[in-house]
Formats: C-alpha cells, sequence, structure tokens
C-alpha cells in the first residue's frame, strides 16, 4: 500500500520527471542519490522524487538510450553508478523543454488570460 | 529496434542486472543515512530514515526490472506458474485430464500412424498415381479380377494409346542347393518392369538381352530381403554363381529394401516375349501400366474395354466372354483393407471427439466450481482477457502434459500394432511412426487445449464472474444452464459410444459366426507339410507316386499319428484352379457357357485324415492305379449343381484339364468343404485320385492323436530319411492355417475393440465427473432434503434420474446413429445384418451397465450426506 503523500510538496506531472533527470544529468554525471537531492535542492525542496520513481524511470531512460551508466568511485571514495546524457539523450532533453515550455504557456493563457 | 537489443542484452545479463541494482539501491541508502546523520541522528535512527525514504528495496528493484521485461512473456511465464500450481492442487482433476488426453491421443497417433501409411501415403515410386494393374474379367462377372492371357497383353501392348507402358509378369519359383535346400518364390517380368516403376538397383546392375539368350544361365534381381537373409549382405555376391536345382544361376542385382512392388518376392528374372507367347492358351499372367501424362482412368479403361471387344471378335473361342479393365495400383494394393482402414478412422475421429468432450467437460466443472476464485480476481482488476488467457495456459499446460506422454504412447502403440498384423493388411510393414504423424499429434494437443481452454471460460459471462460474490460460493442451484450444458457433453458421450459399441458387436459377432461355419472338415490336430518334387529328379510318374506312398507309410508308422493322406490343394489355401467341362451324353452348351468346377487331387486317405465323408457310392480305391479306368470323386454341391435331381454316381465326364480327352466316371459322391474362405459358399469340385495323376507338388495331411506341432521334427527326419535335398515349403497345423484366413477380419476387430473399451472407459469418466460434481454442489440442497424425510432411495433416484436423462437421450440419438453408421460395415459382416437388433441391444445394455456403475459412486455419497453437517456450513 502506498504510504500518506506529504501534503505540502507538489505533485510531479506525469511525464516530468523524464525531463527533470535529463536537465540534472546535462550539468554533470551524477548517481541516483545526487539526481534525487539535486532536483530536491533546485526546487527548493518544492519536487520531492520518489526513490520508488527515480530507479525504474532510470531504467527507462536507459533502455531507450537516452542516458548510459558508469560504475565509478564517488567524491567520498564509494562506488557509485553514475549516468550520464547520450547524444541521443541530449536531443530528447530540447525536444522535451519545448514540449514542456508549449504546455505551460498553454496552461498559463487558460488560469491567466491576458 | 536497438531497444530491442537492449532488452535482448538484460535477458541474457540479468544476474548482473540484479547485482547493479541491489548496489545502487545499497549506495543510495548508505548516502542517505550519512545525510541524516549530518542532520544531528543517532545511528540507529538514521538508519531507519534512510531505509524508509528508500522503501521496499524489492519493490523498487521489482518495478525497475519491469522496464525491461518483455511484458507479454513475462504474464505467460506466470500464467504457466499458476497453471502448473493450479494442476498440483487438483491433483484427480488433472490426473483425469491427463489420461484421457494420454489415452486419446496416444490412440488416435499410434492408429493414424497406421492408416497413415496404409491408406494415405503414396507408393513408393515416382509417380505412383499413374500406376495402374490390369485384369481380364468375364463378361458376366465384372467385378472379378482374373489373371491375364499374355497373347491378350500383347495386343493391348500394341494398340492401346493411353499408356506410356505396358509390363507382364508371372510367378516363378527357384529351389536353393547346397547346405540350405529351400525353394523360394519370385517373378518372372518382362525387361520394362523395373524401367515402368521407375526403379533401380542398390547394387549390380538390372536386366541385359544378354540375359534371355537361350542359353544364357538363369540370371536373378534378388530382394533386398534375401540379399541379406540368404547371403548376409555380402556385396560380391554380384556376378557370383550360386547353386539351384538345375545347376547354378547368376545373381546380377540387388535391389532396395523398399522396393517390394508384389508383396513378397525374393527375385525376379527376365521373361523374354517370344513369339509363341501370342498363342492364346490360357490366363497366367499379370500386367502393370504406367498411364500417359493427362490420361483419366476412365479414358484408359473405356480403350482398354473397346480393345477387349475387338479381340473377343478376332478370336472369339478363347475370348468371347471376356473383357478387360485397368485398377489404379494404389487402390489394388490397399485394396480390401480400405472400406475398414475408413471405418477405423470414423472410429478413432470418435474417440478423440469422446476425450475433447471429457476434457472440455472437466474442464468446464472446473470453472464452475472457481467461480469463487475468479470473481475475486476478476474484482481484484484482473481483465476478463487476462482470466481467459489464465484458462487457455492452462489448457495448453494439460495438453503439452497430455500430448507428450501421449507421443511416447503412440511411439509404443505402433510397435504393438505392426506386431500384432505384420501379415495381414498391405504395407503394414512400411509402418513408422514419422514425422508427419508427430505433427498431426503435435496439431491435435494444441487445438485440445485451445479448446479445453478457452470454451468452457467462454461459456462463463461476465456477470457469472461477479455473481458468486454478491451470493455466496458454492450455493444451491449452480447455474442450471452450465449444468445442461455438461449433461449434452455427456449424452454426446454415450451416443458416440454406443455406435462403437455397435460396430465392435457386429464384428465380434459376425467373426463368431464365421468361426461356427461347418468348414466341412475338421481342422483340429492336423499338420500339414508342403512339398513339391523336382521334376528332373521324379520325371518318372511312378518315382514320385512310390516317393509320397513310402512317405505316407512311414509317417502312418510314426507313434501318435491316427491317419496320413495327401491333396494338391489344402481348402483354405487361396489357391483354387478351375475349368470346364461337358457330361458324356449331353449335347454341350456354347462356348463360353460351359459349367466351371473346381479341381483337386487326392488319395482316399485324405478324406478320412480330413474326416470328410463320403455320401454316396465310394471312395478311391487301390485299383484305381494308373492303367485302371479313370474315376473321380465330386463334392455334393458339382453333384447338386451339374446333376440336378439326377444321380452324380455313375454319370461319366470330360474335364479340360490334365487329359482333356480322357472320359472319368463319378465313383463317389464326398461332402463340401469350404475352399475359397469360411464366407465363401462352396463351388463344385472334381478330385482325381493321386494314383492316377501324381503331381509332384503335394500336401502331406497328418492327423495326430494329439498337438500336432509336436510331429514336426519326426516328419521331417522321414522326408530327409527318403530324399535328404528335398525341401519342406511349410509345414504347419491346418488350425493355424484357417486362422491366418480370418486374421484380414480379427485384426481390424481387435482395433475396433480397443477403440470401443477407450470410448467406454471414457465415458464412464465424464458421466462420473458430471454426476461427483452435481452431487458436491447439491450436497445443502440433498441435504434439507433429508431434514425434511426424504428416504435414501428418493435421493439416490434423484442422483441417478439426473444422470438417467443424459445417458438415456445419449443411447436414442447413439442408437439412431448406429443405425446409419453401422451400414458401412455391411460388406464386411458375415451371417448377421449391420442392423442386427441384438446387438445393437447388447451394446445399449453395456453402456447402460457401465454407466450404472459410474453414476452408483456419486449416488452413494449422496446417501451419506448428513443434513446436520451439510446445514450447519451456513
Amino acid at each position: 500500500m502506498a504510504a500518506p503523500r506529504d501534503p505540502l510538496r507538489v505533485e510531479l506531472l506525469p511525464g516530468t520527471l523524464d525531463l527533470l533527470i535529463l536537465q540534472t544529468l546535462s550539468v554533470q554525471p551524477m548517481h541516483g542519490y545526487g539526481i534525487a537531492g539535486h532536483i530536491g535542492r533546485l526546487s527548493a525542496a518544492a519536487l520531492k522524487v520518489e526513490e520508488g520513481s527515480l530507479y525504474p524511470a532510470l531504467q527507462r531512460l536507459k533502455l531507450r538510450g537516452w542516458v548510459k551508466a558508469e560504475w565509478k568511485l564517488s567524491p567520498t571514495n564509494r562506488r557509485a553508478r553514475y549516468y550520464a546524457l547520450t547524444p541521443a539523450g541530449r536531443r530528447q532533453l530540447a525536444h522535451e523543454v519545448s514540449a514542456f515550455d508549449q504546455l505551460v504557456a498553454a496552461v498559463r493563457s487558460v488560469v491567466r488570460p491576458a | 529496434m536497438t531497444a530491442f537489443f537492449r532488452r535482448l542484452g538484460y535477458l541474457f545479463g540479468r544476474k548482473r542486472f540484479e547485482a547493479d541494482l541491489q548496489d545502487e539501491l545499497r549506495f543510495h541508502e548508505e548516502m542517505a543515512a550519512e545525510a541524516a546523520r549530518g542532520e544531528g541522528k543517532d545511528e540507529e535512527e538514521a538508519r531507519f530514515a534512510a531505509r524508509r525514504r528508500v522503501g521496499n528495496r524489492a519493490q523498487v528493484g521489482e518495478a525497475a526490472r519491469n522496464v525491461w521485461r518483455p511484458p507479454a512473456l513475462d504474464h505467460f511465464l506466470q500464467d504457466i506458474r499458476y497453471a502448473l500450481r493450479g494442476l498440483r492442487r487438483r491433483p484427480g482433476y488433472a490426473a483425469a485430464a491427463v489420461l484421457t488426453l494420454l489415452l486419446a491421443i496416444g490412440a488416435t497417433t499410434a492408429l493414424f500412424s497406421v492408416l497413415d501409411a496404409v491408406l494415405l501415403r503414396p507408393l513408393p515410386y515416382e509417380g505412383a498415381d499413374r500406376l495402374v494393374q490390369l485384369w481380364e474379367h468375364r463378361l458376366d462377372n465384372p467385378r472379378q479380377e482374373n489373371v491375364l492371357s499374355p497373347a491378350n497383353f500383347l495386343d493391348w501392348r500394341d494398340r492401346a494409346r493411353s499408356f506410356d507402358d505396358l509390363a507382364l509378369y508371372t510367378w516363378s519359383s527357384l529351389e536353393l542347393t547346397g547346405d540350405a535346400p529351400e525353394m523360394v518364390y519370385g517373378r518372372q517380368v518382362s525387361s520394362n518392369f523395373f524401367r515402368l516403376l521407375r526403379a533401380g538397383p542398390v547394387l549390380g546392375r538390372l536386366f541385359v538381352p544378354e540375359d534371355t539368350l537361350p542359353r544364357a544361365t538363369r540370371a536373378l534381381v534378388i530382394s533386398h530381403a534375401m540379399w541379406v537373409r540368404r547371403f548376409g549382405g555380402d556385396r560380391s555376391i554380384i556376378g557370383k554363381r550360386v547353386p539351384v536345382r538345375e545347376g547354378s544361376a547368376r545373381v546380377v542385382g540387388v535391389m532396395p529394401r523398399e522396393f517390394r512392388p508384389l508383396g513378397t518376392e525374393n527375385y525376379w528374372e527376365p521373361w523374354p516375349m517370344q513369339v509363341e507367347l501370342r498363342t492364346r492358351r490360357g490366363r497366367y499372367a499379370l500386367g502393370l501400366g504406367r498411364l500417359k501424362a493427362g490420361v483419366a482412368i476412365e479414358d484408359a479403361n473405356a480403350e482398354l474395354k473397346g480393345i477387349a471387344g475387338t479381340l473377343a471378335q478376332e478370336h472369339a473361342a478363347f475370348n468371347s466372354t471376356w473383357s478387360a479393365r485397368a485398377v489404379p495400383l494404389a487402390e489394388q494394393v490397399t485394396g480390401r483393407a480400405r472400406p475398414v482402414l475408413l471405418l477405423l478412422t470414423g472410429a478413432i475421429a470418435s474417440v478423440l471427439l469422446i476425450a475433447c468432450v471429457n476434457v472440455a467437460n472437466l474442464k468446464l466443472g472446473q470453472v464452475l466450481a472457481r467461480r469463487t476464485e475468479l470473481a475475486v480476481r476478476a474484482a481484484l482488476g484482473a481483465s476478463r482477457g487476462r482470466i481467459l488467457r489464465q484458462m487457455l495456459v492452462e489448457g495448453l499446460v494439460l495438453a503439452a502434459v497430455g500430448g507428450g506422454l501421449g507421443i511416447l504412447a503412440a511411439v509404443a502403440g505402433v510397435r504393438a500394432l505392426v506386431k500384432a498384423g505384420l501379415t495381414q493388411i498391405p504395407r503394414l510393414a512400411e509402418v513408422g511412426v514419422d514425422l508427419r504423424v508427430l505433427g498431426f499429434a503435435v496439431a491435435l494437443t494444441a487445438v485440445a487445449g485451445v479448446v479445453f481452454g478457452l470454451a468452457p471460460a467462454l461459456a462463463l459471462r461476465e456477470d457469472a464472474l461477479r455473481q458468486p460474490l454478491s451470493r455466496r460460493g458454492g450455493e444451491t442451484g449452480s447455474a442450471p444452464r452450465a449444468r445442461r450444458l455438461r449433461g449434452a457433453l455427456v449424452a454426446v458421450q454415450v451416443a458416440l459410444s454406443l455406435m462403437l459399441l455397435a460396430g465392435t458387436g457386429l464384428t465380434v459377432r459376425s467373426l463368431v459366426n464365421l468361426l461356427k461355419v461347418d468348414p466341412g472338415f475338421d481342422p483340429r490336430n492336423v499338420l500339414t507339410v508342403e512339398l513339391n518334387l523336382p521334376e528332373e529328379a521324379y520325371a518318372a510318374p511312378e518315382k514320385r507316386i512310390v516317393f509320397f506312398e513310402t512317405l505316407e507309410r512311414r509317417v502312418r508308422g510314426l507313434a501318435g499319428v491316427a491317419n496320413v493322406g495327401m491333396v494338391n490343394f489344402l481348402p483354405l489355401r487361396g489357391i483354387t484352379p478351375g475349368t470346364s467341362l461337358s457330361v458324356v451324353g449331353i449335347p454341350a452348351p456354347p462356348v463360353g457357357h460351359e459349367p466351371i468346377t473346381q479341381l483337386n487331387v487326392a488319395d482316399a486317405a485324405y478324406f478320412e485324415a480330413m474326416r470328410t465323408p463320403v455320401l454316396k457310392g465310394r471312395s478311391f480305391a487301390d485299383a484305381d492305379g494308373p492303367r485302371a479306368p479313370r474315376v473321380v470323386l465330386v463334392n455334393e454341391t458339382f453333384a447338386k449343381k451339374i446333376f440336378p435331381g439326377g444321380e452324380a454316381v455313375g454319370q461319366r465326364i470330360k474335364v479340360a484339364y490334365a487329359e482333356p480327352d480322357s472320359v472319368l466316371t463319378i465313383v463317389g459322391v464326398v461332402g463340401d468343404m469350404r475352399r475359397d474362405g469360411l464366407d465363401v459358399e462352396p463351388s463344385p469340385m472334381v478330385v482325381y485320385p493321386f494314383r492316377q495323376y501324381p503331381f509332384g507338388y503335394m500336401t502331406l495331411v497328418v492327423r495326430a492323436h494329439g498337438d500336432a506341432d509336436a510331429l514336426i521334427p519326426a516328419v521331417r527326419a522321414e522326408i530327409a530319411g527318403l530324399d535328404r535335398a528335398l525341401p519342406i515349403l511349410s509345414a504347419q497345423t491346418l488350425e493355424s492355417r484357417i486362422s491366418a484366413t480370418t486374421a484380414d477380419r480379427r485384426y481390424p476387430m481387435l482395433l475396433l475393440a480397443l477403440l470401443a473399451g477407450l470410448a467406454l472407459v471414457l465415458s464412464a469418466i465424464g458421466l462420473y465427473g458430471v454426476l461427483a460434481y452435481l452431487v458436491g454442489q447439491r450436497a445443502r440442497e440433498i441435504g434439507v432434503r433429508r431434514a425434511l424425510g426424504a428416504t435414501s432411495g428418493a435421493i439416490a433416484r434423484l442422483v441417478l434420474g439426473e444422470g438417467g436423462r443424459f445417458v438415456g437421450a445419449g443411447i436414442a440419438a447413439g442408437l439412431a446413429a448406429a443405425l446409419v453408421t453401422t451400414r458401412f460395415l455391411g460388406g464386411l459382416l458375415y451371417g448377421l445384418s449391420p442392423n442386427d437388433p441384438v446387438t445393437l441391444g447388447l451394446g445399449a445394455g453395456t453402456l447402460l451397465g457401465v454407466a450404472a456403475l459410474a453414476a452408483w459412486i456419486p449416488a452413494r455419497r449422496a446417501i451419506r450426506v448428513d443434513p446436520v453437517v451439510t446445514l450447519r456450513e451456513e
């Protein structure tokens, strides 16, 4: 059974998790824990990434060939799996960003008509 | 596309994937714990917080894994696991279903293999569909297949345009001498015989024109079987001389193993088509033809009939009552077995159908019993499609297990069938389980799986899935529609079983009738020894008389021997020479309409040994010697047919046989013997005394006081004592010779009986299953009835009545169907009609008895229902 959600946190729009991960990885290769932390920090903890969705999402991106994974040593000298964008992933990010912009613009024009 | 390959990579690197994923999640947890510690939490708290954040590691892993898994395959594997678990939980049901499938698929595949080889598979020759066998026949008996006159054959060959080629052959025998004297049979064939069959040797060569030069050594092409048996498969045999009675013969070639065009021949030798063959003198040859491409058999027959008509005018004395016909070789080879084989195909199909109904019925019962479970699954979100698919997979799993075992059973079954009937059915030796038959079995199992899996589940409507939850599982009055359906299925099984039982009963009773036929002699405790004196050594008739009479005397002196006689052709041997005759003092009828008689040669002791009575006049006497007046015996049928109302003894006749101009006086009338088959009425027969017609080919008939087989070594020793080099053609009891003649009835009867037994068992399982289910479902109702005072009898009547309705309907339908289908048995029956009421009644009675037995167990369980227990279960 699903745990009760934190009411203060904003639910992610469906499909936006992929976008956020790709955007995060476009800065630099990162491990799963890092990605979750990065997204939380940037959104000032407003966006909470569930581990239960993060890892399947990473595998989904890997299956589609948008990210690749590699075991490396973390700065704290631990073995960690680092994910990095592939060229195809970079193209996909551009595509998803523009699609998201369009969506946001469309939603805004409905919510606050000019 | 690349995603496909990455997915494939996952499937083959699953272990590594799992390890990576677990490492990754552990790393995440540790990092989270570290962060929590940084926030000032103590060790345990930090760990706990971290674990809560990541959640169930197994669940996260499952979600990540599912990204990679091909979804359909995964569900499929899950269904199979589920199905296997389900079957293990219901061992009774699983055993019944698997056993049904095993029996049905095993039996039907084995029988189909036999049928496939005998009926469906083409002859092993190139263009075999254009090969025909040629026959002559009397105009007044168009169904007859008579051997040919070579002269007529040569005229057909010259004139007919429908054939690419026509080949002629006849019987031949060869006496191998040397260490193991042996008589073997083969064929003398025209030079184009092998070419016509498109066959070549595996070793050596075929015939060349030099082989038939007047002084050439006898050239032989031998069969593969003889090469192995007699010459040990020695490759150097080619060109070698082998000792035979008249000196030596040369083996020039060996044919392939599968080349057995005419059955059991051991060798072939050339038959030069010399001009003397054009003289019309008797019919004694066989012909094969190859139709030209595009010529239909009907056209060829029309042409052949026309030519025969012309020949009837050109050679009226020889041909005026004769015509000719071509029969496709495939039909010829399968011959009389064809209706039997078709009949068995029908029986096999019926059994298969019964089995299918059985499993469907079992399955339907299962689905009904599991309605609650299925409804729970539906309520938890399983789609109807998902449930149907699960049913389908269950069916396929059942079919795979049952079918796999069935295929093994089929392999064993084919071996048993071939062993049981090797000599009777043509081409049976070619039978083996082949890949196509295996394909048949696999297709059968797959179809069975789909049908069994889906049909009952489809019958379950959408609302039926929810119903059980709104009421309560296993309630009273369970789905009358489904019950009626199951009842109808049982009725179908009963009807099919009754048809099979009726067919079996008819063939069994027919065989019993046949065995009850008085053959006109007593076959018990009689040993028969077939001998053929070589012509060179026994050229003088006196030598033959001395040999056989000495042998008779010596064998008579052996311990345990009652009578010894001899005869030219034993009854029921399939060889019956016949010819025309005339009665002295009566004007001869027109040519071609003379009376016909069968012929034989025997001595007086033969009739004593066979226990065949002399009805009138006298038997042969010592005085009927070589120089005495010619005398003959005739059988009862001869006396009645040739001299209706008159006296046969004392009449004088002429027979177109050994001495056509001799006047023969009939001195006695002997009882009829069945010669051509137990089911064939006797024909007129003339018997010559051996001392006046001392043939070299005779069969010694030895009546023993006890076991006739035990005499064989002593009789052999006596023969060797007279002529060490003389081969014994055969030595066996008369009873075993006769049983060989009924074998073509016994084999199909055996198969039919097996199928009927199978049908009976399967139907009983079906009925039992339905009634047992019924009692289980209505236990509460029965409990209420008992509580209200119903007697045991009333409860038993309730259950038996329910079963009786299905069985009664099935028997009624089965009787109606049997009346129609048994007509196909017509030609195979002897001494009873296909609608024989006794047999049908017995079949129905048997079925009723078995049904009562199958119904009794559930009925007894119903009687024992304890009202207190069932009512308390609420």
